[in-house]
């Protein structure tokens, strides 16, 4: 078989796999519930403890600030969760929104909606963090 | 190309293309059905990623072969041994490339700099038969070849080192599920689901362990061997988990990692740190290593016990 006959047929068996996949149901988006707040830091970070979290109102992304003054990012990736460590200074306000730099390619800028009383909340909190 | 064509083995790997995509689609079928007893898992959008990065391997490598073609028969032309291509050669050769394949995969964790490109395969938090698919677009191109080319320089004809080769990805495949439980008197010699589980997973227990390819037996010859434990589940993913799909980002997204650290080493020795050594390894040593994470476990263990 030629080479673009062989290109053809992997791409349409890549469709037919895929579309196959949201077919069936398995395209879902995790909702974060306060458990897996606890859970996944301990996964990743055995020795810390949270001290104060908040969860954004889709429940998709939650900010967690441990006893040591880190702060980590918690973000719903398909079914599963992505744990990140980032810094006061990645998280900026734009009106109601909290804006994530996360600053790399695998995990890109994104923002997230939270109640409002959240955000002043968050940011007071980061600013001590920061200063600490 | 002299007589390099001569022997005309078959294209393993292609023609068990169509398998693959086959048994992905049965086991997304008993993932539908997944329970307690039935831990399969499978998320579309993962998975169009995974078979987005296969599918983009075998194009990216189509202009890289005639390089490394050429690099394996300039060794096979300055070979040490006339070793022939008799049955004897094929049972070699098969022990020797899945020897190679367990230090090139072992290499591919314990180095940053391979590290970069084997990522990839480890980046999806799921693991199923599409993961298996989920291969590196940069693993040639960095040089991954090299660690085949001294089989060919012993006297292994290049065409029987690449059937061994594609046996080995065509073998690897079926052991990327949870839908296969232990296996017995198979697990003592082969690379199993089970062995395989615990490769993938990034429990500090599991971290850097069981690389083999087809057979298990280098893990437990070189000390790299651990046991899925049935108290442990794997919790499979790499220690930074994505945040995206996106292939793109997934192919890279390491490269960056290493480039954005090299410019900002303050030291030549820090530079060959963040190429060369570990993954985590860091001039202040903030990040963690495999080592690192181990030994923080080991020192959590007895608390939490």
């Amino acid at each position: 078989m030629s080479l673009w006959g062989q290109i053809a047929i992997d791409v349409a068996g890549l469709i037919a796999i895929c579309g196959m996949g949201f077919i069936l149901g398995f395209s879902k988006n995790r909702v974060i519930s306060e458990p897996d707040l606890a859970r996944e830091l301990a996964t990743r970070e055995p020795n810390k403890a949270i001290k104060k979290y908040w969860l954004s109102h889709n429940k998709s992304v939650a900010l967690l600030a441990t006893s040591d003054a880190l702060y980590y990012l918690l973000k719903s990736h398909g079914d599963e969760l992505s744990l990140r460590e980032i810094s006061p200074k990645q998280i900026s306000v734009n009106n109601n929104e909290i804006v994530i730099d996360v600053n790399d390619i695998g995990f890109p800028r994104f923002t997230s909606k939270f109640a409002e009383n959240d955000i002043k909340e968050i940011v007071g909190v980061m600013a001590l963090g920061a200063a600490a | 190309m002299k007589d390099y064509f001569q022997i005309n083995l078959p294209d393993v790997v292609g023609m068990a293309t169509p398998l693959f995509a086959l048994l992905i689609i049965i086991e997304m079928f008993l993932a539908r059905r997944k329970n307690a007893e039935n831990p399969i898992s499978y998320e579309a959008k993962d998975t169009t990623a995974s078979l987005l990065m296969g599918f983009g391997s075998q194009i990216v490598k189509l202009p890289l072969n005639l390089i490394i073609l050429g690099a394996y028969i300039f060794c096979y032309e300055h070979r040490i041994f006339e070793l022939g291509t008799g049955p004897w050669v094929f049972v070699l050769c098969f022990f020797l490339e899945d020897m190679t394949y367990y230090w090139f995969h072992r290499v591919g964790h314990e180095r940053r700099y391979f590290w970069a490109s084997h990522i990839i395969h480890h980046s999806s938090q799921y693991y199923n038969l599409s993961t298996a698919l989920r291969q590196t677009w940069t693993g040639n191109l960095a040089g991954g070849f090299i660690f085949w080319l001294p089989m060919a320089w012993l006297g292994i004809h290049p065409a029987i080192i690449f059937l061994f080769s594609g046996i080995s990805l065509v073998y690897q495949f079926w052991i990327h599920t949870e839908a296969i439980d232990k296996m017995g008197w198979f697990e003592l010699f082969f690379n199993t689901p089970s062995h395989h589980r615990v490769h993938h997973a990034t429990n500090p227990k599991y971290l850097d362990k069981n690389y083999a390819g087809v057979l298990i037996i280098w893990d437990r010859m070189f000390g790299t061997f651990i046991e899925e434990d049935k108290a442990e589940k794997p919790d499979y993913g790499i220690i930074s988990n994505l945040g995206t799909f996106n292939p793109i980002r997934i192919a890279f997204h390491e490269w960056q990692g290493i480039l954005k650290d090299v410019l900002q080493a303050k030291s030549p020795q820090a530079v060959l740190g963040y190429l060369f050594g570990p993954p985590g390894w860091s001039e202040d040593g903030s990040r963690k290593t495999t080592a690192k994470i181990k030994a923080e476990w080991l020192a959590a263990k007895p608390a939490a016990e």
